[in-house]
Order: C-alpha cells, then structure tokens, then sequence
C-alpha cells in the first residue's frame, strides 16, 4: 500500500511538471482523475499481489516501426578480415535499440491500452508517451495504477499509426551511449559469470519479468546491441532465449545459452552474422 | 623532440585505452576448451560409472554450424569421471552444466570394461534449431538398471568430426538401452599455465588505463549501428 501511495504521488508531481510546461490541461486532467482513483484503491491494485495479465505478445507488445541501422553490411562475403559494409543514406532514426526496448518494456509495464475510448491528438499522445517514459525504466512489476493509452489496442497499432508521435517522443540516441551499465563491456565475463547471468534471465522470466539485455563483442564492434527478452526454451544443453528486437518489426530472435561452453550466440540478422557475444543485463538494479 | 615524444605517447595512450580490458582479453587467450574426442573405457562399479576418456585441447571453439570435418590431430588429455548410475535416467534430464559427476584421473581401472558400440548412423532429419546447436535427442525409456546390470554401450559420434557425443547403456536381455549421458556434461575450461605470471603486468595496466577506457567508451559506440 505504501509503494502504490508513493508511486501515485512521484507521477503527480511528474504530471504537475510536464503539463505546465506543455500547457496539455485535458492530459492532465485525465490523467490525474487515473492516479487518483489508483490512490484511493490501493489494495486492488496491490504491486505486491499484480492483476493476472496476459504474456507479452511479440506482434502486440512490440513498436511497429524499426530501428534503422546506419551501414549495409556484406556479411555473405568470404573475403577475410572485417566485414565489408556500406553507409546508409537518408537514416533519421537509427542507434535507438537501447531506447525503443527500454519502452517496450516500459509500455508493457506501465501502460494500460484502451482501444474503445476515443482517440486524441497527437500532441496528447506525445505527453502520454512521456509519461511512460518517465515511469522508472527498472521497475519489475506492473505500474499501478497504469498510465491508459485510449484509442489503440496495443503498442503495435499505436506505433503504426502514430509513428512520428512515437519517435519524437522517445528522443535521441544519446541513452545509449550513456546507459548506465555500459561500464560493464570493458571487463571480461567468465564461464562462471555467463553461467550466473543465463541462470537469472531464466530465473527473471519464470517470475514474469522481462530482462533487457546488452549484446556486444567489445573492443570489437561487430554487434553492440540492445533486446528485450520475452521468453525461453531449456534443454539440457542449451537454453534458447525469444528476444524483441528493435531493428526488425517482423520476426522476433534468438539468444542461445550453450550450457556445455557457457557461451551466448546471437542469431544472424542482416547486421551480425551470427556466433559467440558477451550478454549482460541492463536497467537491472542500481549499477546497470 | 618532445611534440614527436607527446604524439607518440598520445597515440600510445589510445591504443591501449581503446582494446579494452587487457587481463580479460589475456585469460580468454590463455584458455582452453577441453572435450570428449573417444570414450576409453566405461564401467559400472557398484552403483556408479567409471569413465576414462580422451579429451582433445583446442585453443578456441569449433564453430557448431561449421560443417566441415576436422581431421587434423589436436592435443589431448587423458581423463577419467565418475557418476552414480542412477543419474542418466532422471527426468527432468540434468542440464549438462550441472550433472553431478567428480573428475579422476585416467586410468583407475576398477570394475569390468563394458563394451563400446558406435552407434548406427541414423537418417538425417531436417534440419532444426536443435540440430544446427549439435543437438541429440535423449532416449529416455527407464528400465530398471538395478535388475537388468548394463552389458554394452552404444557411443553416439558427432559425424562431423568423429567425437563422441555420449552414450547409453544396453542390457543383455533385449530391453531398450536407457538413460543418455551428454559428453557434454565433461567438458572443462582451465587456463594455460602462462597466464599466472603475465597476469600482474596486464592488471597494471588496467588500472592505469581505465580511467581513459571508460571516457573512451561513448565514442567507440557511436561509430557502430
């Protein structure tokens, strides 16, 4: 009751804040009637004891647009040495991976949609994403009471619809950059350590929650990657982790634990073409 | 002199501020991947398994979707384990991560060696995320290996390089042979001996660079997708 009173009251004054300085009173209104009727019933609404909610749904809970990337990369070519690629041109939305899965997990944490409510301008939209935005990006647990997204479904068809909102919304690409565990790509990750982190991603989503992960072979920079995993298949030699990625809308991915070697492969895509990377799990606690 | 000595010491600097963490990079260069290439010998003693086996020593890890064959010769080892008997046929199956067994050395010879037989080469299924990681299906039938003792082995065998993947154990009385050990569940990782002394010098070194690592870390990023 005292963790759903504080959060109530966190968002208030966030909202206060926002819709001053954006002057968007019918948000505002709308959206403090919400927090407060969460306020006024807290133990239906119990962080401690959540509303069954349905899993994550990779064709629902996912944006509809993609992370563009800046190179075209050959990576079919048998040629030795580095992988030959090509600048892109005309890329307006690209190095957004960190943030595009940090808000699918904020959305799917933090917002409620509610398709038959009417639709709002985009200008609304934009200040109802910043608020999803704004909930806390480590949170492992469904916000209560949610932020409602009236007049869509899904993040799917928000984003379609409202894809330049979205993009607006979510800013520049300078969250990845500076991301808070990108500290941790310069020390070495043993079998142990590996073996720890495929342990508590498993352990993460057994209870629900869903891990963000940085992919990366730093010092090379062959991948350096932000997902969003949403499920797993254990056998006794491998666990295969279903990831969200935001470069591709389509299909989701995979991530595979080779329990023998304690290794992570990412699968291939049209940027990486597949094999060994170090994995570790971000916006997870107070060091990542 | 001293703005050639400056650019030198620069250009130092970011090489060695820009490779990363160089103890991290030295152990993963001193490690070695030890796997099952033949089972030796396997016997049961008592209500336990005794192996003896050949363990090849690479330096790196063969690609799994590399289809090649290796018939190069790499080092070796000669290893021995020993489980309790029972473990091959619990289900769920033990993760190969975490399949209770303890190393021995090679060679104790306790108990009767049972016979190994190569097991037939099966019609190749289509291909699967399974079967692209050098996955195996287990064969999980369970008699009971109390009242029908093992007689034989049946070794499955990687067709690609020859290596043993594991084995189960076969009865004399026509029962279907149980249980399925993954070679996997042997394989070990120690650090060559070189490492030890090298170490403290790239700790040193860390320590001095981390600092211009860490600021250095943004840029690299922003030159990749």
């Amino acid at each position: 009751m005292r963790r759903g009173m504080q959060t109530c009251h966190a968002r208030t004054s966030g909202i206060d804040r926002y819709c001053r300085t954006r002057a968007r009173l019918p948000v505002l209104f709308v959206s403090m009637m919400i927090s407060l009727v969460g306020c006024a019933n807290p133990l239906s609404h119990s962080l401690s004891n959540p509303l069954p909610r349905p899993a994550f749904d990779f064709d629902r809970d996912t944006f509809g647009y993609t992370n563009e990337n800046y190179w075209i990369y050959d990576l079919d070519s048998d040629s030795p040495g580095p992988i030959v690629k090509q600048k892109r041109e005309d890329v307006d939305h690209g190095q957004r991976c960190t943030i595009m899965a940090r808000a699918a997990r904020q959305f799917w944490y933090a917002a409620r949609f509610e398709p038959d409510a009417p639709k709002l301008a985009d200008a609304d939209y934009h200040d109802i994403v910043k608020m999803v935005l704004a909930s806390n990006p480590r949170i492992d647990e469904p916000l209560d009471p949610p932020i409602i997204i009236p007049g869509y479904a899904d993040l799917r068809s928000l984003s379609v619809e409202r894809e330049a909102v979205l993009k607006e919304a979510l800013g520049g690409r300078w969250i990845g950059y500076f991301q808070r565990g990108n500290w941790r790509m310069i020390f070495p990750f043993s079998p142990g350590q590996k073996r720890a982190t495929a342990t508590e991603l498993v352990e993460d989503l057994d209870r629900g929650h869903l891990p963000l992960v940085h992919v990366f072979n730093y010092p090379r920079i062959d991948i350096n990657h932000t997902v969003l995993l949403f499920g797993y298949d254990a056998t006794a030699l491998v666990i295969s982790f279903d990831l969200y990625d935001p470069n591709n809308a389509e299909d989701s991915g995979s991530l595979v634990y080779d329990r023998e070697t304690s290794t992570f492969s990412y699968w291939r895509t049209d940027y990486f073409a597949g094999g060994p990377t170090n994995v570790y799990e971000v916006y997870d606690g107070f060091r990542f | 002199m001293m703005a050639f000595d400056s650019r030198a010491v620069a250009i130092i600097v970011v090489a060695l501020g820009t490779t990363g963490c160089w103890t991290g990079q030295l152990i993963e260069s001193a490690r070695l991947h030890e796997r099952v290439r033949t089972y030796e010998r396997i016997a049961v003693v008592g209500e336990e398994i005794h192996l003896d086996y050949t363990a090849e020593v690479t330096t790196r890890l063969p690609d799994r979707d590399d289809d090649r064959t290796f018939d190069a010769p790499r080092p070796s080892k000669l290893r021995g384990a020993v489980f309790p008997l029972s473990e091959m046929t619990v289900v769920p199956e033990h993760p190969v991560d975490a399949f209770p067994l303890e190393r021995t050395a090679f060679g104790v010879r306790e108990g009767q060696a049972l016979p190994i037989v190569i097991e037939p080469e099966v019609a190749a299924s289509p291909r699967s995320k399974a079967t692209d990681l050098g996955f195996t299906p287990p064969i999980l039938e369970t008699p009971s290996l109390q009242t029908n003792p093992p007689a034989s082995v049946v070794a499955r065998v990687d067709r690609r390089d020859g290596r043993h993947q594991g084995f189960r154990l076969c009865s004399t009385t026509g029962d279907p042979c149980v249980g399925y050990f993954y070679s996997a569940a042997l394989y070990d990782d120690p650090l060559a001996w070189w490492v030890y002394p090298a170490a403290p010098f790239a700790v040193a070194l860390d320590i001095a660079m981390l600092p211009f690592q860490v600021l250095t870390l943004p840029v690299l990023l922003v030159v990749s997708d």
